[in-house]
């Protein structure tokens, strides 16, 4: 079986993206899925002590949102080197994420393209829930260099 | 200089506050917590709750024939990083829960919430690996109030290890406030 692609990647291109459904199990799922206990994802009382409306989704969560902008398209080999989020926005319990980015540089130096993403999750409308810049190498995408 | 308040936290927010003035608050930047080893080594069935919790069906992480020819074996999603340095909440005999190193840092807010977050990563992480994290106090803002209340912002410069090797560095700001008095926070951050 091959695993190498042939991603020929450019500046400007608009990644697929993603649409998700965020459900109370989404969020509530942080212990089990994140090791995180911090009590406003799974505790809706002390969400609320914190002044929340709700439970809210965990940044490993988040983070996990922004990667897989890039990793969805890229495909198994891209290794995500450097993120940079800003968290703009609570996603709670109900929330539709939208997943989008846009290639802003490739670097073909190296042995493997590297790729810069700019990357958003959005409710699909003016709310930005996260802002991520994200820098990813295709391992399994061979350039001339390489 | 006024000392600590001993002000209890919020029952149950999962995590310890310790209490204090900015003044105090100011001569913790700079202070660099030793390697604390987390108490779950990278594994992958948490991983697989990982991935089913954010829908990845990256085959990395569910097929280790793609696995092993890719990264040489199994792999955790770099974004899981913090999972594992993360303190269980409970352990036999005398357990104290240690605070977040950034909670250890004396200040009034009784609230936190997460900001910004810059990680690099040096390496995927392998099952079975352990990693451990020390966290040194970037810097602490003077106070600010933003739409969700009045406190200070920290930063925090974390390095995480699996034995010496240096696997990842993350800079992480955090908002420590007090709610401001009136509506509730529709939009504060994750």
């Amino acid at each position: 079986m091959s695993i190498t692609n042939d991603l020929a990647p450019e500046a400007g291109t608009t990644l697929p993206g993603f649409r998700e459904e965020i459900t109370f199990t989404t969020v509530a799922s942080a212990p089990v899925a994140t090791l995180d206990y911090f009590a406003v994802h799974h505790d809706p009382n002390i969400a609320r002590s914190q002044g929340l409306p709700d439970i809210i989704l965990s940044t490993i969560q988040i983070m996990g949102f922004v990667d897989r902008v890039v990793t969805d398209w890229a495909g198994s080999g891209a290794f995500v080197k450097r993120r940079r989020t800003e968290l703009r926005a609570s996603i709670l319990p109900g929330a539709v994420v939208h997943g989008a980015g846009v290639i802003t540089a490739v670097d073909l130096s190296g042995p493997h393209p590297q790729v810069t993403v700019d990357v958003r999750l959005t409710d699909g409308g003016s709310t930005v829930f996260c802002k991520a810049e994200v820098t990813a190498v295709l391992t399994t995408t061979t350039t001339a260099a390489g | 200089m006024t000392t600590t308040q001993d002000r209890p936290a919020p029952p149950g927010i999962g995590a310890e506050l310790r209490y204090g003035t900015y003044e105090e608050a100011l001569t913790y930047v700079g202070r660099e917590s030793a390697p604390v080893e987390g108490d779950v080594e990278v594994n992958w069935a948490t991983i697989r709750h990982y991935c089913a919790a954010i829908h990845d069906g990256n085959p990395s992480y569910w097929d280790p024939e793609v696995a092993q020819q890719t990264w040489g074996g199994l792999v955790a999603p770099p974004a899981m990083l913090m999972s594992w340095t993360i303190e269980l909440p409970w352990k036999p005999g005398d357990f104290t829960p240690a605070p977040l190193v950034m909670g250890d840092v004396p200040l009034p807010g009784s609230s936190i919430v997460n900001v910004s977050n810059d990680t690099t990563h040096e390496r995927p992480l392998r099952v079975g690996e352990k990693v451990a994290a020390r966290v040194r106090i970037e810097s602490v803002s003077p106070q600010k109030t933003t739409r969700v209340g009045t406190g200070h912002f920290i930063t925090t410069l974390t390095t995480f290890t699996v034995e010496d090797e240096v696997v990842a560095t993350q800079e992480n700001t955090l908002f420590r406030f007090d709610l401001a008095a009136s509506e509730n926070t529709e939009t504060s951050t994750a």
